[in-house]
Formats: structure tokens, sequence, C-alpha cells
């Protein structure tokens, strides 16, 4: 049986939606990169090619991280 | 880091994504160092029948899971985690949470790092893919200046 290889147009379509679900908040970066089955570096490496920003929980919860911290000094 | 916590502990999941399946990627070498060098201990959790629920019903990768029970099952005096998922969970628990800007925050609080030091490297952060906004950075630009004038 022959194996063809993912057309590249899909596959960077599957990439995008991963990406798109990450920036929504959808999955963690950790469930992002087990989906496109890369280690969570290298899907960090792609977010920063692709200038894509952290999502909104988890900038909310870095805010409320550095709130506590400006309190304790 | 070293300077900062007496000891950091991970669960092999972490261990393995980081550095086995990372490797050559920034942080496995650290890490992989960390660990010979003791002050990064492999922990596994006790109870990863725990663990698995926890992915399951939160919906969350299994390393995150496993970080969330190890924490519950050690007490640490801090979770250090950039994960949304992992820092949600550990707050719903009363842990005190670092992710990557905290522990620059704590290093040049104990002036392990200047703080010049401490912008290169959110610069670097930046460029490598963690994104924050530039209020967050104005945020912790904020915080240096209020230790500068100490």
């Amino acid at each position: 049986m022959e194996v063809t290889a993912i057309p590249s147009r899909i596959r960077k379509k599957f990439i995008d939606e991963i990406l798109d679900m990450y920036a929504s908040g959808e999955v963690s970066a950790g469930k992002a990169s087990e989906m496109l089955g890369i280690p969570r570096a290298t899907f960090y490496q792609l977010l920063s090619e692709k200038e894509i920003p952290l999502p909104a929980k988890l900038e909310k919860s870095i805010k409320r991280e550095l709130k506590r911290l400006e309190n304790e000094s | 880091m070293k300077s900062l916590y007496k000891t950091v502990i991970i669960c092999p999941s972490v261990y393995n994504e980081v550095v086995e399946k990372g490797w050559g990627l920034p942080g496995s070498m650290e890490t992989e160092t960390a660990v010979r060098e003791g002050w990064v201990r492999i922990v596994d959790v006790v109870n990863k029948w725990k663990a698995r629920e926890i992915a399951k019903e939160k919906r969350i990768h299994m390393a995150n899971a496993e970080t969330i029970q190890l924490a519950r099952e050690t007490n640490p005096d801090f979770v250090l985690a950039d994960e949304e998922e992992v820092r949600s969970l550990a707050e719903e628990d009363d842990f005190k949470i670092r992710g990557c800007l905290g522990i620059l925050v704590d290093g040049v609080r104990k002036k392990l790092i200047s703080i010049s030091d401490a912008k290169k490297e959110v610069k670097g952060l930046r460029a490598s893919g963690y994104r924050m906004s530039d209020e967050i950075l104005k945020a912790f630009y904020d915080i240096l200046k209020s230790l500068e004038k100490r």
C-alpha cells in the first residue's frame, strides 16, 4: 500500500487551527504541542514565528501574579 | 534558579517532555545539568490514578495534571508554572505561583540578577514565543522600577 504524505496546505491548516485553539485558550501549550506531535519548546518557537500572543486567561493569571508581587514589595 | 530555590521538583513526565523529547531545544540541557547537580529532583507522583482523574476531569495535559498532583502531595513553597491550566488549578489550591516573570522579580529582589539583566531576559522570552502583552510588560517594569529605588 502506498502511503502518501499529507499535502502541505492541509498540514498548514491543521497547524493554524491548533494555534487558534491555543490563542483562544481552548487548549494549553502542552496539549497543543501534543496534538501537533512536537516538543513544547518547538511549539513556543512556532508561536514566536507566527507572533501568537499569550491567551487571555494566561495574561490574566500573570497579571494577578504581578499584582501579588507588587503588594509584597 | 539554583540560588533562589533550594530544590525544584519535577515529575517524570515533565522531565521526559523537556529533556528526552525536547533534547537540543531551549531548556533541555539546563534541566539535564540541574538534575545531574541534584538541585532539580525528579519525583514521581504517588497517586497516579488521581493525576489521571485530574487530567480527565479538567481535560488537561497529563504532565500538567501530574504537576498539580505532585504539588498536592509535596506541598511546595511555590508552584513554578507558565501554563494557564496548571496556574489556575494551583490558585484554586492556594499555592503560591511563580511564572518566569515572578522568578525574575525574585531574582532581582534577592540581588541575584541585575534589573538590566531581568529586562534582557524578558526580551529573550518574548523573542522565543512567550509573547506577553505590553500591559504585562509595563506592570513588570513598574515592579523593577520600585525595586530600583531601594
